[in-house]
C-alpha cells in the first residue's frame, strides 16, 4: 500500500512536464485535501483509502465550493488514472462521475 | 516486491545516525535522535575532510570563490556577481542548422574543443552539446485540451532530444553561434540504435534500431571525446491526454522501453547513430560520471532521479585505450551494474546468472518478475529493490572529485519522507579503488536556512576541487514559504577542502519559475555554459507569463535556452 501523499509527490513530478498549467492549482487542492486527510484518525492513509464518499466527507467537513469540489474529484481522477499505470492501484474509484 | 516498502524509511534511519555520531565526535549535542524528521539540519554540518593530499594542500589558495557572493534575488533575470555577464548563445526556436531549430527545455551542456581529436584543447572555439528534455504544450503550441494534432506533436517530438552545435568567442569576449557542418538535432523522431544485452531482446518487443531519444535530461562526457546523454523521464509520452490526462498524448505506438537509456552520441561525427547503452540499465537517468580505474576500465556513476530510488554503478569489461577511439566507442556495450547498500556500504550486482534472488524474484501474479539480464537491465529499479538495495531521496546528479575521486551525490529531496531540503554526501570507494565492491559515505552539505541552499540537483568540479551547483526547488514553491530563503532556483559554490568546506556561496540566481541546469566548463576556465531550463514554467495561460526571460527584441514569450557566462579569472595552469 502506498502513502497518498508519497503518490502525490511523484503525480506531481509528472504533471510538472506534461501539464503545467494546471499543476499549481491541482497541488493546492490535493495538498489542502491531505492536510484534512491526515488529521482524520484512519487505519491506513493508502491512496486506496481515497474515494468519492471522502472527497464528499471533506467537501462538507471545510465548506468546499461545489466548483472547487468538482476541480477535486477531476483533480483525483487524473492522479489515480496515473496511479494504475505507476503503482497498480486496482481501480479508478473516480471514473464513475467522468466519461473516459 | 514494491519499491516503495518499508525500506525507504532506512535512509532516514542511515542519514540520522550519521548526523547523531558526528555530533558525537564534535563533543556538541547530540542531534533530536527522538524524532527522524525532520533532520536535525543544524548538527549536519560539512563532513571531515580526509587529510588532503599533496596536490590538494598545493591549491588550497583556490578553495576561494573567484567572486563575490550576490544575495537570493526573485529577479526576472540570470543575475550574476559583479564583474561576470552573460551572453545569450541560443533560445528555443533559434535555428541550429537548415530547418533544424534548437530544442526545448534546455538541460545538460558539454563544451569539446574544435580541436580536440587532433590534441588540441581550443578554449574559444568548440563544438556545444545541449540536452533537450521535455516539451510545454502551453508555451509551444497551446493545444492544452487535447487530442493533439499531428503537426503539434510534431512540434513537440523535435523539440526533446539534443543540439550540437560550433561556439566561438569573438574578439570582443562574447560568444556566438557558429553555423558549421557539425550542427545538428537528435530528436523524439532520429533512428537510435540498442547496443548491449537489451538490442533485439522480447523486452524491447525484438528491436534493434528505435525512434528517437526523449527525456534527455544530464549526461556525461567520455573519455574518448563522446557525450552521454540521459534519458530520464519517459513514461508519458504516449499516455492518453483525454480529460486533460497526465501525459503528452503523443502517439499510442510508442514504446516506452525503447526510451529510458543512456545515450551515447559522438558529436564529431555528424552522420553517426545515436546508440543506446542498455548495459548501463534503464531507471530514471540523471547523468553519467566517469572515473577510470586503475585497469583502465570506465567506471560510471549513475543516480535513478526519482524519491526512493538507488544509486547504481557500471563497470565496463574492456579498458580505455587513449591511442583508440574507436575501440573505446564498444566499452560501453558490456561491463557489470551495480547498486548501492548504504547500509552495509557495497555495491550489489544487478547479474541474473550469479543472483538467485533476482532468478526467485516473483511479480504479484506470481510470475518470474526477470527471464533473463535483458529483463534486469530493463527493470533495473526492480532488480535493485530485490537485492536490497538503499532507496534514497531522489538521486539527481553525482559527480567525481577530481583529486580524491570521492563520488558526490546530490539527493535533491524527498518531501513525502519530510527531507525538504536535500544533502549532498560523499561515496568513498574502499582503498580509493572505483572498481571495488564496498564504499563509505558520509555527509558533504545539507540544505535548509542554515546553509542557504535548497534541493541540490546538477554538480560539477572546478580542477581544484570546488564544487559548484545548481538548485532544483518545485516551480510553484520558489521563495515562498519555506523556500522562500533561497528566492528562485541558484547556483552555489562550495569549497571542499579548508575551514570553509561545504559552506554554500551563492553565485546566481535564475529567471522566474525556472532551473539552472547543466553546468559545463571551457578547458581554460574563463567561461562556463549553462542552461536556463523552464522559465515561467507554470503560468496558466498565455495571459498569465510569469516569466519573460531572456526578453529579448522585447518578447514577452519565456524561452529557455543555453547561456555562456564569462568572467572567470580561468585556472592556472600547473
Amino acid at each position: 500500500m502506498v502513502d497518498l501523499e508519497a503518490i502525490i509527490d511523484d503525480y506531481l513530478h509528472v504533471i510538472v512536464r506534461t501539464r503545467p498549467w494546471t499543476k499549481q492549482r491541482e497541488e493546492e487542492l490535493l495538498l489542502a485535501f491531505c492536510e484534512w486527510f491526515y488529521e482524520q484518525p484512519a487505519a491506513s492513509h493508502a491512496i486506496t483509502a481515497v474515494l468519492p464518499a471522502t472527497t464528499e466527507q471533506y467537501a462538507q467537513a471545510v465548506g468546499l465550493e461545489s466548483a472547487e469540489h468538482d476541480e477535486l474529484n477531476t483533480a483525483f481522477y487524473t492522479l489515480f488514472l496515473w496511479a494504475e499505470q505507476q503503482y497498480a492501484v486496482p481501480h479508478n474509484p473516480f471514473s464513475a462521475d467522468l466519461v473516459a | 516486491m514494491s519499491e516503495h516498502d518499508s525500506s525507504t524509511n532506512l535512509w532516514h534511519q542511515l542519514l540520522e545516525s550519521r548526523i547523531s555520531r558526528r555530533s558525537a565526535l564534535k563533543g556538541s549535542v547530540a542531534a533530536a535522535g527522538a524524532s527522524l524528521l525532520p533532520l536535525s539540519l543544524e548538527t549536519a554540518s560539512a563532513a571531515p575532510t580526509d587529510a588532503p593530499s599533496a596536490q590538494a594542500r598545493g591549491n588550497a589558495a583556490n578553495t576561494r570563490p573567484p567572486f563575490s557572493p550576490i544575495r537570493p534575488s526573485t529577479a526576472d533575470d540570470l543575475v550574476l556577481p559583479r564583474g561576470y555577464r552573460y551572453d545569450v548563445v541560443r533560445i528555443y526556436g533559434d535555428e541550429i542548422a537548415a530547418g533544424q531549430p534548437f530544442g526545448y527545455n534546455a538541460d545538460f551542456t558539454a563544451y569539446l574543443p574544435i580541436d580536440w581529436l587532433e590534441g588540441g584543447q581550443s578554449s574559444t572555439d568548440g563544438l556545444l552539446w545541449v540536452n533537450h528534455e521535455y516539451p510545454n504544450p502551453l508555451l509551444q503550441h497551446g493545444n492544452l485540451a487535447g487530442p493533439k494534432t499531428p503537426e503539434q506533436i510534431a512540434i513537440e517530438r523535435t523539440s526533446v532530444g539534443g543540439s550540437v552545435f560550433r561556439v566561438q568567442r569573438q574578439r570582443n569576449g562574447r560568444w556566438a553561434f557558429v553555423g558549421d557542418s557539425h550542427n545538428r538535432r537528435v530528436t523524439g523522431f532520429t533512428t537510435c540504435r540498442l547496443t548491449g544485452p537489451v538490442a533485439g531482446a522480447a523486452g524491447v518487443r525484438g528491436a534493434v534500431e528505435v525512434s528517437g531519444s526523449v527525456g534527455n535530461c544530464s549526461g556525461g562526457i567520455t573519455p574518448w571525446g563522446t557525450i552521454l546523454s540521459c534519458e530520464e523521464n519517459v513514461d508519458d509520452y504516449g499516455a492518453p491526454l483525454v480529460q486533460g490526462g497526465f501525459g503528452y498524448g503523443w502517439d499510442q505506438s510508442y514504446v516506452k522501453e525503447h526510451q529510458g537509456w543512456v545515450t551515447e552520441v559522438d558529436i564529431y561525427n555528424p552522420s553517426s547513430t545515436p546508440l543506446k547503452r542498455t548495459a548501463m540499465g534503464r531507471f530514471r537517468h540523471e547523468n553519467v560520471a566517469i572515473r577510470l580505474s586503475a585497469n583502465n576500465r570506465v567506471v560510471a556513476y549513475m543516480g535513478d532521479d526519482r524519491n526512493d530510488s538507488c544509486v547504481y554503478k557500471f563497470v565496463s569489461d574492456g579498458s580505455y585505450d587513449p591511442k583508440n577511439r574507436e575501440a573505446n566507442m564498444k566499452l560501453l556495450e558490456t561491463g557489470k551494474l551495480y547498486a548501492a547498500d548504504f547500509q552495509n556500504g557495497t555495491w550489489l550486482l544487478l547479474d541474473y546468472a550469479s543472483q538467485n534472488a533476482l532468478k526467485n524474484a516473483k511479480a504479484a501474479n506470481g510470475t518470474p518478475l526477470f527471464r533473463d539480464q535483458s529483463d534486469v537491465l530493463l527493470n533495473a529499479s526492480g532488480a535493485a529493490s530485490v537485492l536490497r538495495a538503499t532507496p534514497v531521496d531522489r538521486p539527481e546528479d553525482l559527480e567525481v572529485h577530481p583529486l580524491t575521486g570521492h563520488v558526490y551525490v546530490a539527493l535533491t529531496n524527498n518531501s513525502a519522507h519530510g527531507n525538504f531540503h536535500g544533502q549532498i554526501v560523499r561515496m568513498i570507494e574502499e582503498n580509493n579503488n572505483p572498481e571495488a565492491t564496498s564504499f563509505q559515505w558520509d555527509f558533504f552539505a545539507t540544505g535548509g536556512p542554515q546553509s542557504g541552499f535548497s534541493s541540490p540537483d546538477n554538480l560539477i568540479f572546478d580542477p581544484y576541487g570546488n564544487l559548484w551547483m545548481v538548485t532544483d526547488i518545485s516551480s510553484s514553491r520558489t521563495g515562498r514559504g519555506i523556500y522562500a530563503f533561497q528566492g528562485n532556483n541558484a547556483m552555489f559554490f562550495f569549497a571542499t577542502e579548508g575551514a570553509n568546506a561545504g559552506k554554500a556561496v551563492q553565485f546566481a540566481s535564475g529567471p522566474n519559475q525556472c532551473e539552472l541546469t547543466g553546468p559545463s566548463w571551457t578547458p581554460d576556465g574563463r567561461t562556463m555554459f549553462l542552461s536556463v531550463q523552464h522559465p515561467g514554467e507554470e503560468s496558466s495561460g498565455m495571459d498569465k507569463l510569469t516569466s519573460h526571460w531572456p526578453n529579448l527584441g522585447g518578447d514577452p514569450m519565456p524561452r529557455p535556452g543555453v547561456v555562456a557566462i564569462s568572467g572567470f579569472p580561468g585556472w592556472r595552469r600547473r
